[in-house]
């Protein structure tokens, strides 16, 4: 199956003199979660910026759906959905305007944004907040804005940075199960997390990012067989490969 | 280390002045001080012409007194507070005696300097018009900053007041009180007299008493409202920063926001679609923005005012175009700080769209306010 996103051998960071992240190259393909698994400052983000097209790689390739940004910027975009770590939005816009302007520039008909919005903001209870700003919510609030505005376009690709950080446990159930039925319907997912057991759970592959490199990648059972730790946990495996380095 | 309550103020008053002559010197370059000069220039050329369509009838003694209260009892406090002092000045509050005193003495100070200009403006309507002399005038020039320290010294002891509602309340007496007394001096006595008896003076001196036990009694019994302080101190200075950004753009300003909901209607006009997302988008945030509609809706009434009072109609039309000069470079600030939000991953709108849409909301907007400039000198 062709991948929906490559990224090949890719050293890129925020100034040309020092590279954050060095040679990376994995890929997510249609109906699979692909786990970003890190320690803070392991590259994450900067790998999830890079993809986003905010960052220019040093070296190598980004593709999606077999463009790069530099080839078509205004497709690119339009091609996945990103939630961020740290939520953004516009103080002047209230919860539906978001949504509705994020309808809009995804060229969304009328119809089918009060269908799905109606769906969405059932499913993560935010109907009462439809007409408040989000300056007015909490943390775990806007987390559900940027979650909602990714899911109601149904892109292709999801590019999800840490998205269970500050969510309530009905939130949490609720983003991870609607993201499995987007896999299930066919779209690939790139989630960047430390929460390890979650993503043991819900992940199809993981990639173990340290110091700005992969030190591994593949299935659970993969992994297990690489570090030689059958039977155990994606945590005991990740401490163990982390670990190693530093001996 | 002993903590230095005064020390503390000198330093944030220094950090300020050293920012505030920053961007005087800006501004001493910029275009907008020009226009403003000139359209000061303008006025004062026909201010007597201006004078003279003040009607007979007019109880003016009482409209200067009306205006004066107004501005000696508004009386923002500057505080020089910052986000981290709740965390780290509020163990010493019983030490803050002396920083605040000196706020207040700031506040008074720049107060005044306003109060100076007002006073200027209006005291050819006072020795004119009403014909003031000898020891009237120097009170005109007395009382009002005597009423001004006053107003500064008593709201900010009425600022320890939790429930705003009671607050507005002696906002009011001071209000009243303010008036009463200058309406009572401006008009040498006369006002509320009659026999012999000035009962402007009774009424007058029983507010102050009133007022006094009152203040005392806040000022024993409660404790500094740090979060409406730094609210205040806040709104302060992004007022300052949101007018210095009219000749620079200032790095620290952050937006606040009104709903207005009755006014965000209008979008509804707009069509949806695809192509018309960056237009909803700045619509609104223009409609909600707290100071740049606010700063529109000003610059429109004043032209508006300055178009229906000017005689020549040469100068009517300078003055509306000047309006809508100050107008447009408003409206490209809007553009300059658009450019550096990070939110273009939120809506991927294509940066030509971004702009295209800009220009038409901005063409609009001057469209309008030309419009209201040119029904006003037909009116």
């Amino acid at each position: 199956m062709a991948a929906l996103l490559e990224v090949n051998n890719v050293t890129g960071g925020y100034s040309p003199s020092h590279a954050v992240i060095k040679n990376i190259s994995f890929a997510v393909h249609p109906r699979e979660i692909v786990a970003l698994i890190g320690l803070n400052g392991a590259g994450k983000s900067t790998t999830i910026k890079h993809i986003l097209g905010l960052l220019q790689p040093l070296d190598g390739s980004i593709k999606i759906a077999g463009q790069s940004f530099q080839s078509a910027p205004d497709s690119y975009r339009l091609s996945y959905g990103y939630i961020p770590e740290s939520p953004i939005y516009y103080e002047e816009l209230t919860l539906w305007e978001h949504i509705e302007l994020m309808a809009m520039s995804h060229g969304l008909t009328k119809e089918e944004l009060s269908k799905r919005a109606e769906l969405l903001l059932r499913e993560f209870r935010m109907e009462e907040m439809k007409n408040r700003f989000p300056q007015q919510f909490s943390k775990g609030m806007r987390q559900k804005l940027m979650i909602m505005m990714a899911l109601l376009v149904q892109p292709p690709l999801y590019i999800v940075d840490e998205p269970i950080l500050g969510l309530d446990p009905l939130g949490i159930r609720s983003l991870l199960t609607w993201l499995q039925r987007c896999k299930e319907q066919g779209a690939g997912i790139l989630m960047s997390t430390h929460i390890l057991a979650t993503a043991e759970k819900y992940c199809d592959r993981f990639i173990i990012l340290h110091k700005g490199e992969i030190k591994a990648q593949g299935t659970l059972d993969e992994l297990r067989q690489f570090t030689g730790l059958f039977g155990h946990s994606l945590d005991d495996i990740y401490l163990r490969i982390v670990e190693d380095e530093k001996q | 280390m002993k903590f230095d309550a005064d020390q503390l103020f000198r330093k944030r008053l220094h950090a300020f002045s050293t920012e505030f002559i920053r961007y005087a010197q800006y501004m001493a370059n910029g275009g907008v001080l020009f226009i403003a000069v000139f359209l000061t220039g303008l006025l004062s050329f026909y201010y007597r012409s201006i004078i003279a369509m003040i009607p007979a009838w007019f109880p003016l003694t009482h409209g200067l007194a009306l205006v004066l209260a107004l501005f000696v009892t508004r009386t923002p406090h500057r505080t020089f507070l910052l986000e981290a002092d709740l965390l780290f000045l509020t163990p010493h509050e019983t030490r803050l005696g002396g920083y605040f005193r000196k706020a207040q003495v700031y506040n008074f100070a720049v107060q005044s300097v306003g109060l100076f200009v007002l006073l200027l403006l209006l005291s050819p309507l006072y020795t004119g018009v009403i014909g003031a002399t000898g020891l009237q005038l120097w009170l005109y020039w007395l009382v009002p900053f005597l009423l001004k320290g006053w107003n500064v010294h008593s709201s900010w002891i009425f600022l320890r007041l939790s429930a705003k509602k009671t607050e507005r309340l002696y906002t009011l007496a001071r209000f009243g009180l303010s008036y009463l007394v200058l309406a009572w001096v401006l008009s040498a006595g006369q006002f509320l007299s009659f026999g012999h008896v000035p009962f402007g003076g009774v009424i007058g001196a029983v507010l102050i008493v009133w007022l006094h036990v009152q203040m005392r009694k806040v000022c024993t019994g409660l404790p500094l409202q740090w979060y409406r302080l730094l609210a205040m101190e806040n709104r302060l200075r992004h007022r300052f920063y949101q007018f210095m950004n009219n000749v620079r753009d200032v790095p620290a300003l952050q937006r606040q926001v009104k709903p207005r909901f009755w006014l965000t209607g209008l979008t509804q006009l707009l069509p949806y679609g695809q192509a018309h997302t960056a237009r909803h988008l700045y619509v609104k945030t223009f409609l909600r923005s707290g100071e740049l509609a606010g700063i529109y809706g000003r610059l429109v009434v004043i032209g508006a005012v300055l178009v229906l009072l000017l005689p020549s109609l040469l100068a009517k039309a300078i003055a509306a175009g000047l309006l809508m000069l100050m107008t447009a470079s408003q409206l490209n600030g809007m553009w300059r700080q658009q450019g550096k939000r990070s939110n273009e991953l939120l809506f991927p709108v294509p940066a030509p769209a971004q702009r295209r849409a800009f220009v038409w909301m901005r063409s609009v907007l001057l469209l309008l306010q030309a419009a209201v400039h040119i029904t006003v000198s037909l009116w």
